[in-house]
């Protein structure tokens, strides 16, 4: 059998870890021979240079850079290094993406998104109309293009408010002057809109899954957080079992024809003991590789259904399984950052310290 | 209470020999005595309240009334808990 080539990306762990290493890690577990591109936007991210990391690894242009550099950069790189699949784990780079198969398919790539239309529907500044379809309960939300408009909504709503960006961030504000730094920074960021968002009291759970596009499940993982970072970020959860978790999960896949990797977050809200679908994010979460020990390989099963071939319904790892986030050192040599930015042709992306692209 | 308890939750729940219980529903885990251990024990055998009581009895040499107060003030936070 033709070994597997694939390019992944999101290669950054640390505070804000991004999937990428873990379902390089995933993806080499089921197939030892599988050839792994990294693509990365910063020669720091430190998922390069893992032991049994990706084999090679290319700089990338932010999505920013628009769609025309992103796909004549991935043309030059597998003109380089061979690879027949992508699987993309950042949100922006999926929301670029999604519309363009085609195009990746003449490049000789294949990735397997949903499609805009659904993406949109499952985007942040939709989700309450998806909820209400599905019949789950989220947190009152309202849409602004401006800080202008998040003012006018947080004043009805009443401070303090979640402020959301459309792929990231998400911060407490208690006061006009907070909302209108926050607002500002996120639009810098990341563009409009805005979503001013009621805060929620409660335990914080992700639903990992991969939908076949039919609107079913080849696989689901349920857990509960029990360490939150600052950043909001699970740095230790649990696998739980609920019924209510599975039917909610089922409903929007079913209402969304979902293909491949997703993540739901709910809180359940401590004042009625409900679940509140905060986000669905369109892509692996980076504890990808917490249920592949466990012998739910998600990436290997996601590659599997890319190829055609059978999956057979990944297992629900065991309630009481737990996974805490542990940082280590990895070494590196600047010959390996130099060699990442000189593959770099059109020195779009040279800065060293910048911050990347968070999952 | 004296009829049969309502297992859904109950049942589900994973227990150790030092006390430690998880809920594999909610995610939490929590801590109970040696006694309370024995009676979630008996009723995830499905045994009732009285059955639970006379197991108490006689393994503790305490009084009866003494133990039923006790049971009950555990029920009730079992209850509270959505376990019963």
């Amino acid at each position: 059998m033709k070994p597997i080539r694939i390019a992944v990306s999101g290669m950054h762990r640390g505070d804000n870890p991004q999937p990428g290493a873990s379902i390089a890690a995933a993806i080499r577990q089921a197939w030892p021979d599988a050839f792994i591109v990294g693509l990365v936007y910063n020669a720091f991210e430190s998922g390069v240079y893992v032991a049994g990391g990706p084999d090679v690894c290319h700089a990338m242009p932010y999505p920013t850079a628009g769609l025309g550099p992103y796909l004549t950069r991935l043309a030059e790189v597998r003109a380089a290094t061979p690879f027949d699949w992508f699987i993309p784990t950042l949100d922006a780079e999926i929301a670029m993406l999604a519309g363009a198969s085609e195009e990746l398919a003449e490049l000789g790539i294949g990735v397997r998104l949903p499609d805009p239309a659904v993406l949109a529907r499952c985007g942040k500044a939709q989700l309450p109309v998806l909820a209400e379809h599905c019949e789950v309960a989220t947190p009152a939300t309202a849409v602004a293009r401006d800080v202008g408009e998040a003012l006018e909504h947080a004043e009805a709503a009443g401070y303090p408010v979640f402020l959301k960006g459309p792929f990231y961030d998400a911060v407490l504000v208690h006061n006009p002057a907070g909302l209108a730094a926050a607002g500002a920074a996120i639009l810098a960021d990341w563009g409009p809109p805005l979503l001013v968002q009621e805060p929620l009291l409660g335990t914080e759970f992700n639903v990992m899954g991969l939908g076949d596009g039919k609107g079913g499940l080849l696989g689901s993982c349920a857990l509960r957080k029990l360490i939150v970072s600052d950043k909001g970020k699970g740095n230790g959860s649990v696998v739980v079992r609920d019924l209510r978790l599975d039917e909610i999960t089922r409903r929007v896949m079913a209402a969304t024809h979902w293909i491949g990797p997703f993540e739901l977050e709910f809180i359940r809200d401590q004042r009625d003991d409900c679940y509140r679908l905060i986000e669905i994010n369109p892509r692996f979460p980076a504890w990808v590789g917490f249920p592949a020990q466990l012998g739910a390989n998600f990436p290997a099963a996601w590659v599997e259904w890319m190829l055609q071939r059978p999956v057979r319904p990944l297992p629900q790892p065991a309630p009481g399984r737990f996974f805490l986030r542990h940082q280590i050192e990895v070494s590196g040599d600047m010959g390996q950052i130099s060699a990442l930015l000189d593959a770099l042709p059109n020195s779009t992306n040279h800065d060293l310290t910048s911050n990347s692209i968070s999952a | 209470m004296t009829g049969e308890t309502d297992l859904t939750r109950l049942e589900d729940l994973m227990l150790n020999e030092r006390g430690f219980v998880f809920d594999p529903n909610t995610g939490e885990s929590y801590q109970v005595s040696g006694t309370g251990l024995l009676c979630l024990r008996a009723l995830q055998r499905g045994a009732s309240i009285d059955e639970v009581v006379a197991q108490l009895v006689t393994s503790h040499d305490v009084e009866r009334i003494t133990v039923r107060c006790d049971v009950d003030a555990f029920l009730w936070d079992l209850k509270q808990l959505g376990w019963l």
